[in-house]
């Protein structure tokens, strides 16, 4: 015999679910761009169907890359001219076709056995190991010479490798009855937008401050959704009716094909700033970007003195690495003609250029 | 015109992709493989957007090729798989690679007890009960008969509540919280 109670507790298990599974912004960009990259190479008119079997298809692709490569760094030995070629595919381009710093190192560390907790990235690189005291002590020194190799075999020559061990993170957190009662009110709002057929891309409530009364509610939804007063009212009338007193709420409106075309800016982003900050010789120190107003500007930070006197030629060659990557087809492509500038900064943060 | 069929997807892409990796990783149980699947489903989104008549939401849509990519790559996968459990001792894949995906622990029981399943059983209580499908779009999905989808949903919800309850997960005394 079926017991209501019992499946009514079955079914809030089942909604929980849903709502309990979390895929990293990360993890979902990165698949996002290898699904467009995909596209975009099925949109060439050179591509061609075969109807060789997946793996025949990836055999056969290995073979010939590894061929074409030898032929390539072959003839690059022998031939003044294909060396030439060679040498002037720009800098970032190179660096858009290879994997970034921070994944190779993951990927070799952990196939190694080692137990990794994270990397923290930028030319300041901490690799934190998991672990007893113990096994960090076994372990710290020959992570960081692993690292190291791997940075020189990539020709970085600005990167320094730290190696800590994760600290453990306390996890009773004391939660009060006032943020579970938001909490569950916020639950209540995802639940009956859904039912309204309102799509919610995301969800959350933020503190101003550690002990703030106060509370703000925010949701993301879709620019071409248009009940965003029935919204307002519906969570009003959830947080009222449960005796929350403070609260803000901010409904943002997101312009979904412009988010698409900035995730394929953030693509291009990492590489100049892993690019231009792994050499010395271009003393960059720090990446930034603004998309509004635009256009689009692109901010690299330097540690040139403007009193340098080959300030000028830096300058000229972090703006020349940079306008040939943007400039190549196949980056040109990806944003689609979309207006940007660069601004270079100096060690005092003034414009140079 | 592609580029507005790439904003589509694009669009969708950011509406449905968690909900459709979710669905292909409770089926395959392995992230690296639901990661590609989802790629997957997309691509193939794309190639046959032009068959999509509108007729259903593009949400039961793509959750139909996403069903369609994961049985294809479970058949393909089930000869491997003996091989390697009587040779190499399959590997525990439930775990999650934490910093690419994570389930809260109020929902690693279900998730578990899921994953002991047969196929059918576990596809069918994700889409109508987690992801909370009518038995009509269900059945698009699946491309099985709307009775077909009743009759195994009420056989698989027994076997899960079997499942948890052996694993004293489930004490059958609703009150119980986790």
């Amino acid at each position: 015999m079926k017991n209501r109670s019992d499946d009514s507790e079955f079914n809030d298990m089942f909604k929980r679910m849903e709502s309990d599974l979390n895929w990293s912004q990360k993890g979902k960009d990165t698949v996002k761009s290898r699904i467009f990259r995909k596209i975009d190479s099925l949109e060439q008119p050179e591509h061609k169907k075969t109807s060789l079997s997946f793996m025949r298809k990836a055999v056969f692709g290995v073979c010939t890359v590894i061929i074409l490569f030898s032929l390539f760094i072959g003839a690059a030995f022998f031939s003044p001219s294909v060396a030439e070629v060679a040498s002037k595919i720009p800098y970032l381009n190179q660096l858009f076709h290879s994997t970034s710093i921070n994944v190779l190192i993951s990927r070799e560390l952990e196939e190694e056995g080692y137990q990794l907790a994270g990397i923290k990235g930028g030319k300041e690189m901490v690799i934190f190991i998991d672990g007893s005291e113990q096994y960090f002590e076994d372990v710290n020194k020959e992570v960081k010479k692993r690292a190291q190799k791997i940075i020189n075999g990539k020709g970085y020559d600005n990167y320094v490798v730290r190696v800590e061990r994760q600290v453990e993170k306390p996890n009773n957190v004391q939660i009060s009855a006032w943020q579970e009662e938001i909490t569950q009110a916020m639950e209540e709002v995802v639940d009956q937008l859904s039912k309204e057929n309102i799509s919610i891309l995301t969800s959350g409530v933020f503190y101003p401050s550690p002990n703030s009364q106060n509370v703000i509610v925010q949701i993301d939804v879709p620019s071409t959704e248009k009940r965003i007063k029935e919204i307002k009212a519906g969570i009003t009338d959830i947080f009222t009716n449960r005796g929350i007193e403070k609260y803000t709420v901010e409904i943002n409106q997101i312009n979904l094909p412009k988010q698409a075309k900035e995730a394929n800016w953030h693509e291009i982003f990492s590489v100049i700033h892993e690019g231009l900050s792994a050499k010395k010789e271009y003393q960059v120190t720090g990446f930034a970007y603004s998309f509004h107003p635009a256009p689009l500007q692109i901010i690299i930070k330097t540690s040139i003195q403007s009193s340098d006197e080959e300030a000028d030629e830096k300058v000229r060659r972090i703006e020349e690495a940079i306008e040939e990557f943007l400039e190549s087809d196949e980056i040109k492509k990806k944003i689609d003609g979309e207006p940007y500038i660069i601004i270079i900064r100096d060690n005092e943060q003034n414009k140079i250029n | 015109m592609p580029v507005d069929k790439k904003e589509e997807i694009s669009g969708w892409y950011d509406l449905h992709s968690t909900s459709i990796l979710g669905f292909i990783l409770l089926m395959v149980k392995d992230y690296q493989q639901a990661e590609d699947l989802t790629q997957e489903t997309f691509v193939k989104a794309y190639i046959y957007f032009d068959t999509y008549k509108r007729q259903s939401s593009e949400k039961t849509w793509l959750f139909s090729i996403a069903h369609n990519v994961t049985i294809d790559y479970l058949r393909k996968r089930k000869p491997m798989l003996v091989l390697k459990e009587i040779f190499l001792f399959l590997e525990d894949k439930t775990s999650l690679p934490e910093e690419k995906i994570e389930l809260k622990e109020e929902s690693f029981e279900l998730y578990k007890g899921l994953s002991r399943l047969k196929d059918s059983y576990r596809k069918i209580i994700i889409l109508r009960k987690i992801k909370g499908f009518s038995t009509a779009d269900t059945a698009i999905i699946l491309n099985w008969s709307e009775s077909k989808v009743r009759s195994t949903l009420s056989r698989a919800l027994n076997s899960l509540k079997k499942e948890l309850i052996k694993e004293g997960y489930w004490d059958e005394k609703p009150v119980r919280r986790f």
